[in-house]
């Protein structure tokens, strides 16, 4: 029995701003971006591959011209049904076409933390521990509706002291949640990293050839805009599809032009470019296609994820990936608040409401502040999440069948009765929605104690401290951590 | 010879024209001046670098958008490039210092680097920028070829910020650390990390880096004196 998520709308029902006309269109001009300007790709073998694929390649410039007929024949070959599989199977995630299930996964990987500090009455900022990212893992593995996990913030211990910080934080995210683990944390410095990410995975899992059957982890490989796949990228594309590990692959448009048209164009063209050579590089690997917009505000200087723009185009890219790809995508809004505020409030609600309405399949909506994990935000998007999760539920008793019109009812409480005794009421209570943050009650009721959504997701979040998750047996423990410590020292930098 | 108040009508000109980031008029004007007779250092402190200073003002209260600061800063680098050959040998004005500027090794995020290199040379400094993903040794051996006073370095991820630790430790190493001043920047850095690595100067954006730059500057000319 794999997680639920949230059932979408049907096609019909979702927001889809583009005409059929119009994805041809940019279908086509994303085919010519790929075969007149290319793709900027830092990686020798992978270079080679795409020549030996029917690409131009000029080693010179490293960059990769692809004939339209290559992207199509390729991309045609990721799988369209395939499995993220988490410790406990129960938490396993099935896709089985676009837009059937919304996941959520609610990432981080950021090298602070930010924590309100009750004596001081402020926001703390502070760089993320080995500690932190334990503890932040397990609050992602305790919330119900988080369904897969992204390290949630980076071991910047690890990292000043130049050791390979991704191994670390993947072997303490394994061993703090049961559900998926999506490494989009990792920026390996060497292909080598890939092969103790799979290693570590493979101790949990049962070995190496139990791992390809149950992926516990898969990579992300994202471009460098515009147009550019680095060093680290590489080689997640080269060591994940070594192991046969599922990918999250494609555009990133942070900075770029400030034209809507121009910014689909250019990332449904980085999707594709990375989705062929993922699929050259390694037939069927499972892919799900990553929309990562955040248009840079030009007054400040920093990328704004939850700006009215990156709505309309996370929506357009969406719609394309499902349409003509027909594969599952992933998008990741963030709020651009520095503290949980009404900032962070609305923007948060609007990133769900959104994704919501434009049926894509993973919601890994941001939960940091200016580089800083931060748990209240991960429980607002989870509160979210959850409203989401029961306005979809509700949609199934909003179809005008005879028994959710209850007719009978109507005329047997005629007019001027009472519905609330009446067994449709009695029998159907359960289906309201009980919100665990919202406060719905009375303002009398408020008075006696006056406390804010605020002060409850505080509550919340030093419940979800004292969880713990089911540990692992010793001995795999005890070999992961000789898994890390031999990486130290063959990786270490320093 | 101009009049003093025909001079500071071509000063004021110049910096409209760098703050309207409009290269075309800023390159008519500094022509003009030079028809004039304007002494063309005069033009460049009074009024490219006015008009620099004021958008980087602009700027910091979020009033003027990056791109137009970056357009700004090639106008007044256009405009210098057409007046040094009219500025009299010996009364060149002498840059404030020499940095290299680079992104560290592994790293491709050159955003950063790009915006805050005009910034630096509209401010007076001679920059060269060496590029992406340089490993600390080139970007040494350009120091030493190019004589600099301020090794800049930008590492955009966690991964690569340590690149700025091994440059500082290959200094050491060669026995080169106190002849540079370094200076560190990006996404994941900050003062703490500065500090840890034993770095000269941290700024968390391109206007505070500057600033920076000119700071590491004094101190460098003060212990020299």
């Amino acid at each position: 029995m794999a997680r639920s998520g949230i059932l979408l709308l049907s096609n019909k029902k979702l927001w889809r701003p583009l005409t059929k006309k119009e994805m041809y269109l940019f279908e086509q001009e994303a085919l010519r971006v790929l075969n007149e300007v290319g793709m900027c790709v830092l990686n020798q073998k992978i270079l080679e591959i795409a020549e030996n694929n029917g690409c131009q390649v000029d080693y010179k410039t490293k960059i990769i011209l692809f004939p339209e007929y290559v992207v199509e024949d390729y991309t045609r070959k990721a799988p369209k049904t395939f499995r993220l599989a988490g410790r406990d199977p129960e938490n396993d995630i099935i896709f089985e076409g676009p837009s059937k299930r919304a996941y959520g996964c609610f990432s981080s990987p950021m090298p602070k933390i930010c924590l309100w500090n009750e004596d001081l009455k402020e926001y703390v900022y502070r760089n993320a521990t080995s500690s932190d990212v334990a503890r932040a893992t397990a609050h992602y593995d305790c919330l119900e509706h988080i369904d897969l996990v992204c390290p949630p913030c980076l071991d910047l211990e690890a990292a000043e002291a130049g050791l390979p910080n991704a191994i670390h934080e993947v072997k303490t995210c394994l061993t703090h949640t049961t559900k998926h683990v999506n490494l989009m944390n990792a920026a390996p410095m060497t292909i080598e990293e890939w092969d103790y990410f799979a290693r570590l995975a493979a101790e949990v899992v049962g070995g190496l050839d139990e791992l390809e059957k149950r992926p516990l982890i898969s990579g992300t490989a994202l471009v460098t805009p515009p147009l550019t796949l680095g060093i680290s990228a590489c080689y997640t594309l080269l060591g994940a599809t070594k192991y046969n590990l599922p990918l999250l692959v494609g555009g990133a448009n942070a900075p770029t032009t400030i034209l809507n048209a121009c910014q689909v164009v250019l990332h449904y063209a980085s999707n594709l470019g990375t989705l062929t050579l993922a699929q050259m590089i390694n037939p069927g690997t499972p892919c799900v296609i990553e929309i990562w917009q955040a248009p840079l505000d030009m007054y400040y200087a920093t990328l704004n994820f939850a700006s009215p723009e990156s709505q309309l185009l996370n929506a357009a890219l969406v719609q394309l990936v499902h349409d003509c790809l027909r594969l599952p995508c992933n998008t990741s809004p963030n709020t651009s608040s520095k503290t949980t505020d009404i900032q962070a409030a609305y923007e948060i609600a609007l990133n769900v409401v959104f994704q919501f309405l434009t049926g894509v399949d993973i919601w890994t909506n941001y939960s940091f502040n200016d580089q800083a994990y931060n748990p209240e935000t991960l429980i607002l998007n989870h509160e979210l999440y959850g409203y989401m999760k029961q306005l979809s539920h509700r949609h199934g008793d909003l179809i005008p069948i005879e028994e959710n019109i209850a007719f009978q009812a109507i005329k047997e409480v005629g007019t001027g009765g009472d519905y609330l005794t009446h067994p449709i009421t009695i029998n159907n209570v359960k289906l309201l929605y009980r919100p665990r943050l919202a406060d719905y009650r009375t303002l009398y009721a408020w008075m006696k104690d006056k406390t804010s959504m605020l002060d409850r997701i505080r509550a919340k979040v030093k419940e979800i401290d004292e969880y713990e998750p089911p540990p692992l047996p010793n001995e795999v423990v005890e070999k992961m951590n000789h898994i890390v410590k031999e990486a130290d020292k063959k990786l270490g930098r320093v | 010879m101009p009049t003093k108040e025909e001079k500071t009508e071509i000063f004021e000109c110049l910096a409209k024209a760098i703050v309207d980031h409009d290269p075309d008029e800023t390159l008519k004007i500094s022509r003009e001046g030079i028809k004039q007779g304007v002494d063309p250092v005069e033009m460049i402190q009074k009024g490219l670098s006015t008009g620099m200073k004021r958008v980087s003002e602009l700027f910091e209260r979020a009033e003027y958008p990056l791109p137009f600061v970056l357009l700004a800063a090639k106008a007044m680098t256009l405009a210098i490039d057409q007046l040094k050959p009219h500025i009299l040998k010996g009364r060149a004005p002498k840059p404030i210092g020499k940095i290299v500027l680079s992104v560290v090794k592994g790293d491709i995020h050159e955003l950063g680097a790009k915006i805050l290199k005009p910034l630096l040379e509209t401010a007076g400094f001679e920059v060269h920028y060496v590029g992406v993903d340089v490993p600390a040794e080139t970007i040494i051996e350009e120091a030493e070829r190019l004589e600099a006073d301020i090794i800049a370095l930008s590492a955009f991820m966690v991964t690569t910020m340590i690149e700025q630790d091994l440059l500082i430790r290959a200094l050491k190493k060669k026995g080169l650390r106190e002849k540079y001043k370094v200076m560190v920047g990006g996404g994941p850095v900050s003062d703490l990390w500065c500090e840890k690595i034993g770095a000269d100067g941290y700024a968390p954006d391109a206007i505070s880096a500057v600033e920076k730059a000119k700071e590491l500057m004094k101190q460098k000319r003060a212990s020299v004196e």
